[in-house]
């Protein structure tokens, strides 16, 4: 579902974001991507979603090559995905139904069953009381979820989450954790980032170590905590 | 389409401020460009009704030229196929004309003779005569019997037909000034539009949204502004037409059917110019966003 091989991208001026970094994630599986601050996770999510052009390597994801794809057709394979990053993105003056739809919009459903596509998606994230209110009206926590929400409405084949439970209590973290999980129980790849030792540790799946820009593939928790 | 509209019109609610500045600059520039196509229009009207309406000769008649010396002339000057209208005014119906278009209230005429003005032929000659033809047909009625004088409105009508032109010419620059005026100002309000929008596009942008998909609404938002914000400044400047013609109308009767709105074409045009401005705004104001991968 992801392969990633050799992928390296450093900043001008700056340090080496990522030194050939190589990884594969299977379909159905469920993997956690973890490090500290400034290791280079985010560089590599945006790598994943085309946002970034690595300077070398190659990344395949769900069947496509991105170092051959134009910006149609990454916004083809973005359609393709459900996207959740650490600021939920919300259009805050729409409603949280409106965003969920939007997702589902620009696949080309119809405004009916893309309202009936995001009705659902809020049930799954227990939010389907909020659909009538405004983005910027929800706390942080309910906005995530809304984020989720708006990630799962096409029933994505991958889900990429980049640290969608940072700044979030215990709680909440734990239940975006169990909304992926289900997710993946549901069919779908995931690739979570997160340096959350307690969503870590009660994360049932592979987590891959990534530290100044290099990445240990199939590392334990005992390396994430180290 | 209906996707388009509805994301436009989502986009328009959800930045109401800069909506509502990029309305407010459209519709100063809509608002703009129709006072001055108001006024040159009307201007132009005026003038051109005046100088299209032909040239204007009077044969003026010694006071002892007799009816024959009038028929006669009356009768070789018709034979022209060149004249359009040919009145004959007679010494009374002069001095009235006179009397008529001096103020009553004060007596220049009073201890004049009626008889002081002559009689004449008042004729109307096809517009498109150059100066000799009508040079040559003033030297060919001099000669006629009872003749004394004759006068042409020739001069004028060539400088009413200039100052059509100059009319014409400083609405055309004045309206090239505005759209560039106006391009820079709403392109300046859209890109302030772009950039409190920018978080809905990046969202757009990360949900796969592309090509039509992702401009079509915002651009689609600028025409509906650019809409709106024309039929407002075609009313606004309705009401102060009327504001300042009804007074013109009833102090000076004689311009009642001279002056006029714009007509349902130079609306339409002024609506697509504000629809044009909001597309184009909107497409330039979120140009740089298109370089975003």
């Amino acid at each position: 579902m992801i392969r990633v091989h050799g992928v390296s991208k450093s900043w001008v001026g700056s340090r080496q974001a990522l030194r050939g970094v190589s990884f594969r994630v299977c379909e159905g599986e469920f993997a956690a991507l973890t490090g500290p601050s400034g290791s280079g996770k985010t560089t590599l999510f945006r790598v994943l979603i085309g946002e970034l052009v690595p300077d070398s390597g190659t990344v395949v994801v769900n069947g496509r090559n991105l170092g051959r794809m134009d910006a149609g057709g990454i916004a083809e394979l973005r359609r393709e995905l459900g996207l959740v990053f650490e600021e939920p993105r919300l259009i805050e003056g729409l409603s949280v139904a409106g965003n969920v739809a939007l997702a589902a919009q620009v696949r080309g459903r119809s405004r009916l069953e893309a309202t009936r596509l995001a009705e659902e998606a809020l049930e799954r994230v227990s939010l389907e009381d909020a659909a009538g209110c405004f983005a910027r009206d929800l706390c942080a926590g309910e906005k995530q979820r809304v984020a989720l929400a708006r990630a799962l409405v096409n029933r994505p084949v991958l889900i990429l989450a980049d640290e969608p439970t940072l700044g979030l209590d215990p709680d909440q973290a734990l239940h975006v954790l169990r909304i992926l999980t289900e997710a993946c129980s549901d069919g779908a790849t995931v690739l979570m980032a997160t340096h959350d030792m307690e969503v870590l540790s009660v994360l049932r799946g592979r987590i891959l170590v990534i530290n100044r820009g290099r990445m240990d593939e199939d590392s334990g928790l005992e390396q994430a905590q180290a | 389409m209906e996707y388009y509209f509805r994301r436009a019109l989502d986009g328009i609610k959800a930045s109401p401020v800069a909506s509502g500045v990029a309305l407010a600059s459209i519709a100063a520039s809509v608002l703009f460009a129709g006072a001055i196509l108001l006024v040159t229009s009307n201007a132009y009207r005026a003038v051109a009704r005046w100088a299209a309406s032909g040239i204007d000769v009077s044969v003026y008649f010694r006071p002892d030229a007799g009816e024959p010396d009038v028929v006669a002339a009356r009768t070789r000057i018709e034979q022209s196929p060149d004249v359009v209208d040919l009145r004959y005014i007679s010494q009374e119906e002069a001095w009235q004309y006179l009397a008529q278009s001096i103020d009553k209230s004060t007596d220049l005429l009073s201890g004049l003779p009626p008889h002081l003005l002559p009689a004449s032929l008042e004729i109307r000659l096809e517009r498109r005569l150059s100066d000799a033809e009508v040079d040559a047909r003033i030297e060919s009625w001099k000669a006629l019997p009872g003749v004394s004088d004759i006068q042409s409105s020739r001069a004028s009508v060539v400088t009413g037909t200039t100052a059509a032109d100059i009319v014409r010419w400083v609405a055309w620059a004045l309206g090239a000034l505005t759209l560039i005026a106006s391009l820079i100002v709403v392109m300046t309000s859209f890109q302030l539009a772009a950039y409190t929008r920018r978080d809905e596009m990046n969202v757009l942008r990360l949900v796969g949204a592309v090509g039509r998909g992702y401009w079509g609404p915002v651009v689609l938002a600028g025409v509906l502004e650019g809409v709106v914000a024309s039929l407002l400044a075609i009313v606004l400047l309705l009401l102060a037409f009327e504001a300042v013609a009804i007074p013109i109308r009833a102090s000076l009767p004689a311009l009642a059917g001279r002056i006029g709105f714009l007509s349902a074409g130079q609306c339409a045009a002024l609506l697509m110019w504000g629809a044009l401005l909001g597309g184009v705004g909107s497409a330039a104001g979120m140009r740089r966003m298109s370089q975003w991968r």
